[in-house]
């Protein structure tokens, strides 16, 4: 990530990027498909209602591996929280570590993308309410989180039903409506106990 | 009693990019004792206790550690024995002082075992040694400046290292605090024989500490050995660029630098 490490304004300004290549490329799977567009249109907004038993079995193992590289990688993601040059005088190697955890998270948001669309926030949303509740300690943050997004997800699915009835406002919606206001008032408030 | 370590930097040449800021320094960390590095800003002090410490791959030779070269270490392994106190570490938001200490262990556990009992006391001892147990479950961010760097210290020392390596430890405290961190890393070396190596911009407070300096200028060793028998205003002269007389300090004999400065004459 250039000479001075991965700096938050590096990732945003990478992760920026990464999604406008990867939104053109299935753009450019999609255009010349008539006949999924109409699936793609609730797969875009982000739906739990599109899921079966049948695409979870096929994500399965993927989920698997994530989960196993989340916890396994949690005591040394601890360590790296304290800084780069601590977790290498703790014996982290801090670029495997890194690579480890990245790919971990990859393949968890990536199957869950997969299956509902892109539901937005509950990720961010999820870890940041679990950390001001139980603190920083990520061995315990990584599952909590898993457990807080599965009920922040079913929560706003049920109000999105209760809302759109008799049809359904779709949860992506939902949480990108509740959600991004939510996390302006975190960041703010982490923001200004930092001052 | 800690046992004894060979710790040697072999021509060692390191720096960041493409800029070399220590050239060619060969030195022997004297085991079971106090050094201290001292010099003038950007004379390499940081960096070769970074390089020696494996936070820097360094351009040329190697740092030992007996008889092994440390960059060729398995870094858990090496974490075990040699343990480091960086300048500016990352508090984490909302993190205890016991959770903060506690992570120090980090290259003693596996992924299987939890927390052990060795765990739990390593944590108590540094805990008790620094002073900060009453402190335990208190969150950093409620800490004095000199509370919280007899935390990282306590992190270090849970960690049960026979080497640890501190990047100026007493930067940015008053002096009450900077001699209350010395005084605290010298009990830690009396009681366990634990050797210490750090980075000190203070030189009065270098030659009272320091079993042993080492004076870098423009990167390279300028000298070395005890306080007594290399700090004179001659060698302050070359290492900082600074008129000064040397006397004895009243209270602890070692050397005493007094500067001069355009403004007064000896």
């Amino acid at each position: 990530m250039g000479a001075s490490g991965a700096t938050p304004l590096k990732l945003v300004l990478a992760g920026a990027a990464t999604s406008a290549i990867l939104s053109s490329l299935v753009v450019a799977v999609m255009i010349p498909r008539t006949n999924v567009m109409d699936q793609f249109r609730f797969w875009q907004v982000g739906s739990v209602g599109t899921g079966s038993w049948d695409a979870i079995q096929l994500f399965i193992p993927f989920l698997v591996i994530g989960m196993v590289i989340a916890l396994f990688t949690a005591p040394a993601l601890n360590a790296l929280a304290l800084g780069d040059e601590v977790a290498t005088g703790l014996g982290v190697r801090t670029g495997t570590l890194r690579l480890f955890a990245a790919l971990g998270g990859v393949l968890l948001c990536g199957a869950a993308t997969a299956l509902a669309g892109p539901i937005g926030f509950i990720g961010l949303l999820a870890t940041h309410v679990v950390r001001l509740i139980i603190g920083p300690d990520i061995r315990f943050i990584l599952p909590m989180s898993a457990l807080a997004g599965a009920i922040i997800l079913t929560v706003s699915d049920v109000c999105g039903r209760l809302l759109g009835s008799p049809g359904e406002l779709e949860v992506g919606i939902l949480t990108a409506f509740i959600g991004a206001p939510i996390l302006i008032l975190i960041t703010m408030k982490a923001k200004m106990r930092a001052l | 009693m800690k046992p004894t370590h060979t710790l040697q930097a072999e021509h060692l040449t390191s720096g960041y990019e493409q800029k070399t800021i220590l050239e060619d320094v060969s030195i022997a960390i004297p085991s079971n004792k106090i050094s201290i590095i001292i010099g003038a800003n950007g004379c390499g002090k940081s960096t070769l206790l970074k390089t020696m410490a494996r936070l820097i791959k360094p351009t040329g030779g190697q740092a030992i550690l007996d008889g092994k070269s440390i960059h060729q270490m398995s870094p858990k392994h090496l974490a075990r024995v040699l343990g480091l106190l960086p300048q500016s570490p990352i508090v984490p938001e909302g993190i205890t002082v016991a959770d903060l200490v506690g992570r120090g262990r980090f290259p003693h556990q596996t992924l299987f075992k939890g927390w052990s009992k060795q765990d739990y006391e390593a944590v108590a001892e540094a805990l008790e040694m620094m002073n900060i147990t009453e402190f335990a479950d208190r969150n950093i961010d409620e800490l004095s400046g000199g509370q919280r760097q007899r935390v990282w210290i306590a992190m270090a020392l849970a960690q049960q290292t026979d080497i640890l390596f501190l990047d100026e430890p007493t930067t940015f405290l008053d002096i009450t605090y900077q001699v209350e961190i010395l005084d605290l890393l010298t009990d830690l070396n009396k009681k366990y024989g634990t050797t210490i190596v750090m980075v000190l911009h203070d030189i009065n407070l270098s030659a009272r500490y320091a079993d042993y300096l080492f004076a870098l200028k423009n990167g390279r060793l300028l000298a070395e050995g005890s306080p007594k028998s290399i700090v004179t205003s001659a060698l302050i002269k070359e290492t900082f660029d600074l008129d000064s007389v040397v006397i004895e300090d009243p209270v602890s004999q070692t050397p005493l630098i007094v500067p001069v400065g355009r403004y007064h004459a000896v």
